[in-house]
């Protein structure tokens, strides 16, 4: 038998799929923020000023794009945390305890660690993932085995994650010359590189952005190859759209859950712990802006695409930044962010909306061609 | 409506007594027209059957009468009138009741519970009544005959039982005119019997009845008239006496059926399955297969005959690995693999055409690609090193697709926009070339039409002659008597029958069926 | 600390009628939540916004329990009343919205939970700081005060556990008892219980589904909210931003280890209500108080590893209907 040329998927249905993949995310952000605007209205603020503070605050002047792209850092990696999980079915709410426990932990060894940068670094940031990944075993391991619903443990946890980050901050870690609930700082060799040490020639000024945006880049790329590319992410996607077909075809259901929970708090570890070795250099009681919250609407608004979470996480740094503007410009409370949020991952989640235009086209169409068939005398039942 | 009409089935001329009649009623789905402008009426006391292939587009039709669907066209008359029916609700006004052919039952729920939901008799202080309740249960399963325990859970009662349960709660709705979709399915022969006597005690009692089928044999022997639809489409409507089995398969099918395939006679190999002494449990608990043992030889199919619900859903999970045995031990080729999971298992040669194919077999929002890589995802050479080699995979899949005619515009789409037959070869073309030795194919054609279950059928005996132990579990004893080399008869979990192809008569086997020869011995 | 001091701090506590007293008071909101969740997953709607309601309730509640003082002229007494009705009349409004999600538009229902606790925490915070002009919490409202039932209250060691309480927690009771009746009894709590089950046999016998997961759906929203009035109208007498704390999840695995039931539900609340009720006791207790406030979270998920497998859960649940 001659082998026939392997054909490529067209690029129109390519095209196709992308461009439904893109604008129904886009489309739900412009309406969150037109609803945004409606309820500014409604409140008696000016949402011309308040979104053009809130520009103004993310984007505009080196200093606010600097907070804008470090604010995303950590949502990259939070909202991968939520997207791996996703992808395996799994709703990984908890991430913001798995990032204080790992972030802690790593903060922790970073006051203590006199080893080359080399391997500090590393080592560090293996720590915060390994312990972010415990955070999140307790809740994989009960999924598979009870099927306890890893909604209400992954919470549970990060409540219990919480609490315990503070206590050992509070009592273990604190400096003692601080006045707020604050560890030593970390050592120099542990303090990611910045910008301007590395690319002097193009960064004259020191700047506060460090490598970690990198990382956060890379990371993604690794997570999107592990979940497109390897019979491990093929598992986990066979896992999360059907269970049952893909015991079937040998996947062994429990293991992927649970490898995929410690994937994903290894993420959530990850991020916090590129927060305190990049930005913060030190420990404080409740440091995480509500991340591992934020990597929720990340990772949905990116539709759990691992690359999707990039562009994901800047809007959500942008907004979070400038949502301070708005406060500053037209004294918008900052909590309209997590309105948007809300209604963004409410749009996104009830596709519906947009599929249900595309069935009634669909039905349409198939009315037309019973009607063109209609002389002929063979149906056309698929 | 009360009145009971005098007019005998098959009347005909201007005194003909409509019940009710359905013109040009047109149902499109997404890229299917599933009725095209159909045309029915129902006589009072008839019994009608609807006679066509899976997917025909009967029980669409009926959902329309029912007021699931609602029509893209057409209209509804019910006693002359004019009617809109757009809910269940008001088809069961107009007296119109459903049996569904996957029944309409609460699992949790007693039987009387499920008899009176949604028209529940209440107390004086708005409270459910059941003693009501249960008293008018009783009341018309003495009157029409139909035996249930009232307030036996429906996932404890029996198939026949359920059945019963179905048929009251459309009486107890006041049904006139009854719409049975595939009764016979779920049904050993000898509880067919009992069956019919039930639907024609229903018709002297002055119901009218619509008998959804693809079974011609049943069309013969209890209908009045049967309308043949095919592709969406009346294609006529005739009295039953007036024509014959032949005539009807053909314009089912709208060709000449091959209903046997050629079978060439071979050696049987060595023994690739055996089965000793395996126990296993259902989702409940309770044994569902009770120390069963036989053996599959290589080049052999040994067919699994049974009702629906006697264990051939457990014994095909224990014989893949979805839930291990309480008991006894699998054999393949020699070695125990009853505590092995379903990767090991496929390692050394189990293939599976699992009975639920949307569910077990395929990933429906995965594209063909990717369901060709199920159960390859960790070997070699579909995995290497540094990931899946999606190059090759793609040129499997291609050649796949083209070996088995799968009907598709590219490799690409989803799964889920394959038809029910397509979707089939693809799960047979990928458990066959990964070399199987032994193919465990549970209910592999049903739901499909003609031309693909002579497909099917042809693949299996293909590779029965390439060796391959091949165990057929299905429902269809026509399927089973064609194909086995071997009949096992499993009832309640145990062989109540053994019996080679050869000497398989069909009155034996459904006597089995239904406990019979357990019985008698 | 030695084990004899132990024991004997643990005996001070479980003889101490005030222990019953403050689980049953801290349990009511749980439980209220619970019984909601109850309602709303037996009609197989998933309802991870119980946390989104309950706050959406507790601000509601400070919210209009502030306007009838200020703006409406009510009295202190009259005024959590009017808390209490405008946080279930937002609650139900807010539920609302989870049931277009996961009813009409057939979303993810645990994702559509997730958005709405989002966006109640920010709508909360936001409102908030746009109408009392301050953030993160509101001025002090006028909240219930216990009301004691004439002479059962005087009953030694029960009267003050079970009969000195503010009207919401006899309500709970109330309505657990009630819920349950609804439920099991009547032809409505059949219906629901059909729809959960299994919606396609409910809805071929003219049950509308969608109408009864509304319901569900709404009944949720109503006890949700009157959990959060309790919140916010009991002894603290005022909204704070995420004052739920959690409480929303920890109710719906109470409505879990209570297998689906209005009176388990509230069974399984006051467990939590005791986990909860230890952080009043700090003083006596030498841990870390971090470590009793982890308490509950921890015991939830105990509790729930220990339910899993017994409990049943509604067929459907999770799943939406479609009728095609």
């Amino acid at each position: 038998m001659s082998r026939a040329p392997v054909t490529r998927p067209s690029i129109g249905a390519r095209a196709r799929r992308l461009g439904f993949a893109i604008t129904q995310p886009v489309g739900s952000v412009v309406i969150a923020l037109v609803i945004g605007a409606i309820i500014m209205i409604a409140f008696g603020f000016d949402p011309i000023k308040g979104y053009g503070g809130l520009f103004r605050y993310a984007f505009l002047s080196e200093f606010n794009l600097t907070v804008t792209i470090l604010n995303s850092v950590p949502l990259v990696f939070t909202g991968l945390a939520v997207a791996f999980a996703f992808r395996c079915g799994l709703f990984n709410i908890g991430a913001e305890g798995q990032l204080l426990v790992g972030s802690l932990f790593a903060g922790w060894l970073g006051t203590l660690i006199h080893l080359p940068m080399i391997l500090t670094v590393p080592i560090l940031l293996i720590t915060g993932s390994v312990m972010g990944a415990l955070w999140a075993l307790l809740p994989g391991v009960l999924k598979a085995t009870t099927g306890a619903h890893e909604v209400i443990t992954t919470m549970m946890m990060s409540w219990i994650g919480l609490y315990l980050t503070s206590y050992l901050v509070k009592n273990v870690l604190m400096d003692p010359r601080s006045t707020i609930p604050a560890s030593n700082k970390i050592t120099e060799q542990a303090q990611l590189l910045t910008f301007d040490e590395i690319l002097p020639f193009l960064f004259g000024r020191p700047t506060r952005l460090h490598i970690g945006v990198f990382l956060a880049v890379l990371v993604a790329v690794f997570i999107w190859y592990l979940l497109t590319r390897t019979s491990l992410g093929f598992s986990v996607r066979a896992v999360g759209s059907n269970p049952f077909a893909a015991e079937a075809g040998g996947v062994r259901i429990r293991s992927s859950i649970v490898v995929s929970l410690l994937i994903s708090g290894a993420l959530a570890g990850l991020a916090g712990t590129v927060e305190i070795l990049g930005l913060h250099h030190r420990v404080f009681d409740r440091f995480s802006a509500g991340y591992g919250f934020t990597g929720i609407t990340v990772a949905l608004l990116a539709k759990n695409h691992p690359l999707g979470v990039i562009p994901a996480a800047l809007l959500f740094g942008a907004l979070t930044n400038g949502g301070a503007g708005m406060q500053l410009a037209a004294d918008i409370p900052i909590d309209i962010v997590d309105v948007l949020s809300g209604v963004i991952i409410f749009l996104v989640a009830a596709e519906e909306i947009v599929k249900g235009l595309g069935r009634r086209q669909a039905k349409r169409q198939a009315a037309a061609r019973s009607l063109a068939l209609s002389s002929g005398d063979e149906g056309t039942v698929a | 409506m009360q009145a009971i009409s005098e007019s005998r089935p098959g009347a005909e001329g201007a005194s003909e007594d409509i019940v009710v009649r359905l013109r040009e009623i047109s149902k499109f789905f997404p890229g299917v027209v599933a009725n095209d402008r159909v045309n029915l009426d129902l006589r009072r006391g008839e019994i009608h059957a609807l006679l066509g292939e899976n997917g025909a587009g009967k029980t669409t039709v009926m959902n329309v009468l029912y007021g699931l669907y609602g029509p893209d066209g057409g209209s509804i008359e019910v006693e002359g009138r004019h009617v809109r029916i757009n809910s269940p609700n008001t088809a069961l006004s107009l007296g119109i009741g459903m049996v569904h052919q996957h029944f309409m039952l609460i699992p949790r729920f007693t039987i009387v519970e499920n008899v009176v939901l949604g028209h529940e008799p209440r107390t004086g202080f708005g409270a459910l009544d059941l003693v009501e309740a249960r008293r008018r249960l009783t009341e018309l399963s003495r009157e029409f005959g139909l035996a249930v325990e009232p307030d036996r859970l429906v996932e404890d009662a029996s198939v026949g039982m359920q059945q019963r349960a179905e048929i009251l709660k459309a009486l107890y709705l006041g049904a006139k005119v009854l719409i049975l979709d595939e009764p016979t399915a779920v049904l050993a022969p000898q509880e067919v019997d009992d069956l019919f006597a039930t639907i024609r005690s229903l018709t002297e009692g002055g119901l009218s009845i619509f008998f959804i089928t693809h079974k011609l044999e049943e069309v013969i022997e209890i209908s009045d008239r049967v309308t043949v639809i095919r592709a969406g489409r009346v294609i006529e409507t005739v009295d039953t006496g007036q024509t014959t089995k032949e005539e009807l398969a053909r314009r089912m099918v709208g060709r000449e059926v091959v209903l046997r395939v050629e079978k060439k006679e071979h050696a049987v190999g060595e023994p690739i399955l055996a089965v000793e002494e395996l126990t296993a449990t259902d989702h409940r608990g309770l044994t569902a297969i009770d120390g069963i043992s036989f053996v599959v030889g290589a080049g052999e199919i040994v067919g699994i005959a049974g009702v629906d619900g006697n264990g051939q859903r457990e014994l095909e999970e224990v014989l893949i690995g979805f839930q291990k045995p309480t008991g006894g031990r699998i054999l393949l080729s020699g070695e125990d693999v009853s505590r092995l999971d379903v990767r090991n298992r496929i390692d050394r040669g189990v293939g599976l055409i699992p009975q639920d194919r949307q569910r077990r077999g395929l990933v429906l929002d995965f594209d063909l690609v990717e369901n060709v890589l199920l159960g390859n995802q960790w070997r070699a050479p579909y995995s290497r090193p540094l990931g899946i080699d999606y190059s090759y995979l793609r040129e499997q899949t291609e050649e796949t697709v083209r070996e088995f005619d799968v009907k598709t515009p590219s490799v690409d789409v989803d799964a889920s926009t394959l038809s029910g037959g397509n979707q089939q070869k693809l799960i047979l073309a990928r458990e066959i070339r990964r070399g199987p030795k032994l193919l465990v194919a549970a209910q592999p054609t049903r739901g499909l039409d003609v031309g693909a279950i002579e497909f099917v059928h042809r693949q299996l005996l293909e590779l029965r002659e390439c060796g391959v132990a091949i165990l057929l579990i299905s429902y269809e004893l026509e399927e089973i008597l064609s194909l086995a080399d071997r009949i096992l008869v499993l009832y309640e979990g145990g062989i109540a029958h053994e019996v080679s192809g050869d000497d398989a008569v069909r009155e034996e086997i459904g006597l089995a069926m239904t406990g019979g020869s357990r019985r008698s011995e | 600390m030695d084990f004899g001091h132990v024991l004997q701090v643990v005996f001070d506590i479980l003889r101490d009628p005030s222990t019953y007293q403050a689980m049953l008071r801290i349990s009511t909101p749980l439980a209220l939540a619970a019984i909601g969740g109850a309602f709303c997953e037996r009609t197989g709607v998933v309802n991870i916004a119980l946390e989104g309601i309950m706050l959406v309730g507790a601000f509601s509640g400070a919210l209009f329990s502030y306007y009838a003082t200020n703006s409406w002229g009510f009295s202190d007494e009259v005024a959590p009343w009017v808390g209490l009705v405008g946080a279930v009349t937002m609650g139900m409004l807010f539920s609302t919205l989870h049931g277009v999600g996961s009813i009409h538009l057939r979303a993810d229902q645990v994702v559509v939970g997730a958005a709405l606790n989002i966006l109640a925490l920010g709508a909360t915070g936001f409102l908030t700081q746009a109408l009392f002009g301050v953030a993160g919490a509101s001025p002090r409202v006028a909240s219930f005060d216990p009301m004691p039932i004439p002479v059962l209250s005087k009953i030694p060691f029960l009267g003050p556990v079970l009969f000195d309480h503010t009207p919401i927690v006899y309500m709970a009771i109330v309505i657990a008892i009630g819920g349950q009746y609804v439920l099991f009894r009547t032809p409505i709590g059949l219906r629901m219980r059909a729809v959960g089950e299994h919606p396609k046999a409910a809805d071929t016998v003219g049950v509308s589904v969608y109408r009864i997961r509304y319901m569900g759906v709404l009944i949720s929203g109503a006890l949700g909210g009157l959990a959060g009035a309790n919140l916010s109208l009991e002894s603290v007498s005022q909204f704070s931003e995420n004052m739920t704390r959690g409480r929303g999840f920890i109710a719906l695995a109470a409505n879990i280890f209570g297998k689906w039931t209005p009176v388990g539900s509230w069974l399984s609340s006051l467990l939590f209500g005791f986990a909860e009720s230890l952080k009043l006791r700090t003083q006596v207790i030498d841990l870390p108080p971090e470590f009793i406030l982890m308490l509950p979270y921890v015991l939830t998920i105990v509790v729930l590893a220990g339910a899993m497998g017994r409990a049943v859960p509604p067929n459907a649940i999770g799943k939406p209907y479609s009728k095609q």
